[in-house]
């Protein structure tokens, strides 16, 4: 009987993954904090200050732009409201069909029509729909 | 659509509600020096920031691309933001809304937070900021509630300067204490610091930065320092001594610091004159506190020291002092004493008695 020697491929040990993040840790926590944070602008006091008045007025512009479109949303609804109340006292018969859920589930459009918004809708296609 | 909008906005734009200086509005809300205000106000492509002093920084330093021609958009921008406020305030006569509106009107405005930023506040140079102006008032306090003010409730508290003096402090002016420069320590103090018994040996000039909207020209203040742990060996305690006491003084916004130069009338200003630290040995830091007061009317100082003289020096129950004067406390600082080796040279200058040495045993 003679011992015969296999020499296997040599492979990491399951721990190495962890051995590895082991080891990027602290190579990370020897550096300073100074160094992994993203650099500073590096700018004259002249430049700083007319850098930061245009961000003032970029974000001020902005703000404005917003206030504006959140008073225009804030008309809009109310004027609906306003425009519902109307209906209820004109005719109700009217009223408690335009304020009840619409259940006739139509194939074309699939699903009803639906009120047009800025955004897409989160169901975005029907499948289970069957005709009435 | 930020070009767009500004564009359009540009045609009402009427130039000069920051660059017009008339005799209203005041020069330190320009920048004093030329060159730094045209290259901020009106960069030409090319120049270098006047800050740069070496050609070879110079010729290293490059600017941010672009910036120059959306600074202009955005300056005009806020100008004309801040001329929409000026419009607004001239129908306004309320003192509290008008301060208001002077701030917003000038807070975004470049040359301000260029001569705010990067001067002294301390020691300010009206021609840089002026605390007469709303503006720099709005800013100064901003810098102080950012960092002075906290550290000096913190080292209050720490020290429990209150409640050992007055029972707390809701600070609204800022206090800076400093000695003269002859006692060797030429700085405004932190709050807490330990000082040597030389450095204290002469009265401290006492700088009071005032940030709210008051009338400067009727305001007057009162100054305490007081130290709340003399020992009372009888007693098995400690006592309040008053150290120094300034009544009925006059302040401006620019000009605040209290010093032998500014209670002139001695009989009306002085009330008890300074009473250096001398801390005897083994008994540990004293902590020496200095009080600011806002008074609702004028104090007479005759009257008091008739009544209350004796009890200065031996027995002070600041509480009672402000309760009876009717002080509003609007700001403090502390700084702490301790016996060194020259303790009994300031007692020999002022003529004061041989302290005690404290051993652990009493006999």
């Amino acid at each position: 009987m003679s011992k015969v020697f296999v020499r296997f491929k040599r492979t990491q040990p399951a721990t190495a993954a962890i051995l590895h993040a082991q080891k990027m840790a602290t190579q990370l926590s020897v550096i300073t904090a100074s160094r992994k944070a993203p650099r500073l602008l590096k700018l004259r006091p002249e430049d700083l200050i007319r850098h930061q008045t245009v961000t003032k007025a970029w974000s001020l512009f902005q703000a404005e732009e917003r206030a504006e479109q959140e008073a225009q949303l804030r008309n809009q609804y109310q004027s609906t409201l306003d425009a519902v109340e109307l209906l209820q006292k004109i005719s109700p018969r009217l009223y408690k069909s335009v304020t009840t859920p619409d259940n006739n589930i139509t194939v074309f459009p699939r699903g009803g029509l639906r009120t047009p918004t800025e955004y897409p809708p989160t169901i975005v296609w029907r499948y289970q729909i069957k005709p009435n | 659509m930020f070009n767009r909008s500004f564009s359009l906005s540009s045609k009402s734009y009427l130039p000069g509600v920051w660059s017009n200086f008339n005799s209203v509005r005041s020069t330190s809300l320009s920048i004093p020096f030329k060159p730094t205000k045209d290259y901020i106000l009106n960069k030409t492509a090319g120049s270098k920031p006047p800050s740069l002093k070496k050609l070879s920084n110079k010729i290293k330093y490059q600017s941010p691309e672009g910036l120059d021609e959306i600074f202009k958009l955005s300056y005009n921008y806020l100008e004309n933001n801040a001329k929409k406020i000026y419009d607004k305030l001239e129908s306004t006569s309320d003192l509290k809304t008008r301060e208001n509106l002077l701030i917003q009107a000038e807070i975004n405005n470049p040359e301000v937070q260029y001569n705010f930023q990067y001067s002294n506040k301390l020691e300010n140079n009206p021609n840089l900021i002026d605390y007469e102006q709303p503006i720099y008032r709005y800013l100064g306090k901003k810098h102080w509630e950012s960092y002075s003010q906290m550290l000096l409730m913190q080292r209050l508290e720490t020290l429990h300067v209150i409640p050992d003096t007055m029972p707390t402090l809701d600070p609204k002016a800022e206090v800076n204490v400093r000695f003269p420069f002859s006692t060797g320590l030429n700085l405004w103090i932190e709050p807490g610091d330990t000082l040597s018994s030389n450095t204290t040996s002469m009265e401290p000039s006492i700088k009071i930065q005032e940030y709210d909207l008051i009338d400067t020209t009727k305001q007057l203040y009162t100054i305490l320092i007081v130290n709340p742990d003399n020992v009372d060996i009888e007693n098995d305690s400690y006592y309040t001594s008053l150290n120094y006491a300034l009544t009925n003084i006059k302040l401006s916004y620019n000009d605040n610091i209290v010093d032998a130069r500014k209670f002139t009338n001695l009989k009306q200003n002085l009330l008890v004159d300074y009473q250096p630290p001398v801390p005897e040995k083994n008994a540990g830091q004293q902590r020496f506190s200095t009080w600011v007061f806002r008074q609702k009317d004028i104090m007479n100082n005759e009257n008091i020291l008739s009544k209350y003289a004796n009890k200065f020096k031996s027995n002070f129950n600041i509480r009672k002092f402000a309760e009876y004067n009717n002080l509003e406390a609007i700001g403090a600082h502390v700084w702490r004493s301790e016996w060194d080796s020259n303790v009994a040279n300031v007692r020999n200058i002022y003529g004061m008695p041989q302290g005690r040495v404290f051993t652990r045993e009493r006999f």
